[in-house]
């Protein structure tokens, strides 16, 4: 096992890594930067070193900085947390040669599943589906023969486009040759290019993910769903587990689905694996290969501590679990607190004048903040998860509602009120709720 | 043998309030000196913090540009591109004078009024606070 373990991250989840070193006996180094001195994570932290000004670029994301940290502590291993440098593959490479174990995937895997096409060409390999569609649409025909085979709507894209540009939803037949028209020529006048491609264009998915974990010996295991499809310009604001709309089947299925593909690649630690899920059909977008903000809701259900099991492979460990011992026992919600305006969604840095946090059986706070902190405008906006446990949907929707009415954060803006908004809203309680909610505005 | 003991006292009490006169006079006179070279460095500061003191002109909130949020300001809208604005030139309201970037998203900063930019009181990529004055206009 790892004697000491740099954190490279910030926030709630430095906290959450450090947690689980300590559980495990595993010295912690934070590193932080300027405007982090007086953070959680370096008061708590064994050792911390500063690695550099405020801004991310210079501290956070200073590759050679943060490797001399590493050195000057004789620390093991790197956890990169959540975004920064945790899929930035060259990070992986660089400690892979200098023999410090970056606690993630292989460089190759992070470098594969970052690039789009790359990604989808691999997981279309391993039987993950994809949205179906064609990649260069060559006559008119192709159009025809591909509704015929694959229903209506489809929508029709620029190659080189982006902003809605050259895009148009076809309904049905009599459109066909009018807009493969138009979308040509917007696509020719916008991007000078009038290649179009089509997709099967999906009305009203949901964002189901599944959580995977394997070990250095490809033994791979799926931790069940989690539905994300509350979000904001991609950015998800609460999410579940389970999903209220899958049956038992289709989990298991989807999920053995994912666990194949995933060892056919010898994939190693923690990754998930994001689909569209629209009319019992699962549709892959990407796979993020490394520990996730929302993974706490699927620690609730399964009762498998995901950032000390990840950990724990990284050191070379066997998998604990078997896919037969895992199981699915009642629901789980975690809502994400923003330092922003609610209804603006302006960004809102600065003192902590007041903080109290909720509490009780099934209530869990993930968060740095503390009286008399102030959140600094460098980073982001994301300052607290609050999740909760019941024994099913109903009780942690109700153990949430209570949670979120008894959280106090006083001195900025947050979105509180928003998280209290949705899950009163018909559509969040019914749980049929897509990805389109927040721009529906059913939120007011 | 009350009056023995009662003299020196006043003159005990005498000079303590005259060493405390002397500590007073002292004090302001020594404020005085250190205004005096001070006030050349940190004019601008003192003038924009007490306006109404020294000149009469009244300063309206309404001539400047203030900060909406905390953050890093930008006067480009990409590196090595013009600036939005430069001092002298006349803008409209509405128009986009700066770039704040907080907490990883960038917000504009427009203009409150029509006008001609008097003094421009920041720097490109320098940190700004909530109500800071950014622009003059006049």
């Amino acid at each position: 096992m790892f004697k000491k373990i740099l954190i490279a991250n910030r926030g709630e989840i430095a906290l959450r890594i450090l947690r689980a070193c300590r559980e495990l006996d595993i010295k912690t180094v934070a590193i932080h930067s300027e405007a982090d001195a007086e953070a959680m994570h370096v008061r708590l932290a064994d050792e911390s070193v500063c690695v550099g000004p405020a801004p991310a670029k210079n501290s956070y994301l200073n590759i050679p900085s943060i490797i001399t940290a590493a050195t000057i502590t004789n620390s093991d291993a790197i956890h990169p947390g959540y975004g920064f440098l945790s899929e930035n593959y060259k990070f992986a490479k660089i400690l892979e040669e200098h023999g410090y174990k970056f606690i993630g995937p292989k460089s190759k895997h992070i470098e594969i599943m970052g690039n789009k096409i790359i990604a989808k060409e691999t997981m279309k390999n391993m039987e993950i589906p994809l949205i179906p569609g064609i990649k260069e649409i060559k006559s008119d025909k192709q159009v025809y023969d591909f509704v015929e085979k694959n229903g209506y709507p489809v929508i029709v894209k620029a190659a080189s486009g982006g902003g809605g540009k050259g895009m148009k939803i076809i309904r049905k037949e009599s459109e066909i040759k009018e807009s493969l028209l138009l979308a040509k020529k917007e696509s020719k006048n916008a991007f000078n290019d009038d290649t179009i491609y089509l997709e099967k264009f999906l009305e009203k998915p949901k964002h189901i993910e599944i959580q995977i974990i394997a070990d250095q010996f490809n033994n791979v295991i799926h931790l069940g769903e989690r539905d994300c499809s509350i979000q904001r310009s991609h950015q998800k604001i609460i999410e579940e587990s389970p999903s209220s709309i899958l049956s038992e089947q289709q989990r298991k299925k989807i999920g053995e689905i994912s666990v194949n593909a995933i060892k056919s690649i010898g994939y190693e630690g923690l990754g998930t694996i994001e689909f569209l899920y629209e009319n019992d059909s699962f549709y892959f977008i990407e796979m993020n290969t490394r520990l996730q903000v929302e993974h706490p809701v699927t620690e609730m259900v399964t009762g498998v501590d995901l950032v000390k099991e990840q950990i724990r492979i990284a050191a070379g460990s066997k998998l604990s679990w078997k896919q037969n011992d895992i199981n699915i026992n009642g629901h789980s919600i975690e809502c994400r607190i923003n330092a922003e305006n609610p209804k603006t969604f302006k960004p809102s840095p600065g003192k902590i004048t007041q903080y109290h946090q909720p509490g009780g059986l099934g209530i869990r706070v993930e968060s740095a903040l503390f009286q008399g902190y102030s959140i600094p405008p460098h980073y982001d906006s994301m300052i607290a998860k609050l999740i909760t446990y019941g024994k099913n949907r109903d009780e942690s929707i109700l153990k949430m509602k209570k949670a979120l009415e008894e959280y106090v954060i006083m001195g900025i803006e947050n979105t509180i009120q928003l998280n209290q908004d949705i899950l009163k809203s018909e559509d969040f309680v019914s749980g049929k709720y897509n990805v389109n909610f927040m721009n529906e505005q059913k939120v007011n | 043998m009350l009056n023995f003991t009662q003299i020196p006292f006043f003159i005990l009490c005498l000079i303590v309030i005259l060493l405390f006169i002397i500590i007073i006079i002292l004090t302001n006179l020594i404020r005085k000196i250190d205004n005096l070279p001070n006030k050349s460095i940190s004019q601008s500061t003192i003038k924009s913090n007490l306006p109404n003191k020294k000149s009469k002109e009244v300063i309206n909130e309404d001539d400047y540009i203030i900060s909406p949020m905390v953050g890093i300001i930008y006067l480009t809208p990409e590196p090595n591109k013009p600036q939005f604005v430069k001092e002298g030139e006349h803008i409209k309201q509405g128009d986009t004078v700066a770039i704040i970037e907080a907490m990883k998203t960038y917000s504009n900063v427009r203009a409150s009024k029509s006008g001609i930019v008097k003094k421009i009181y920041i720097n490109n990529g320098s940190p700004v606070e909530y109500g800071e004055k950014l622009f003059s206009i006049e």
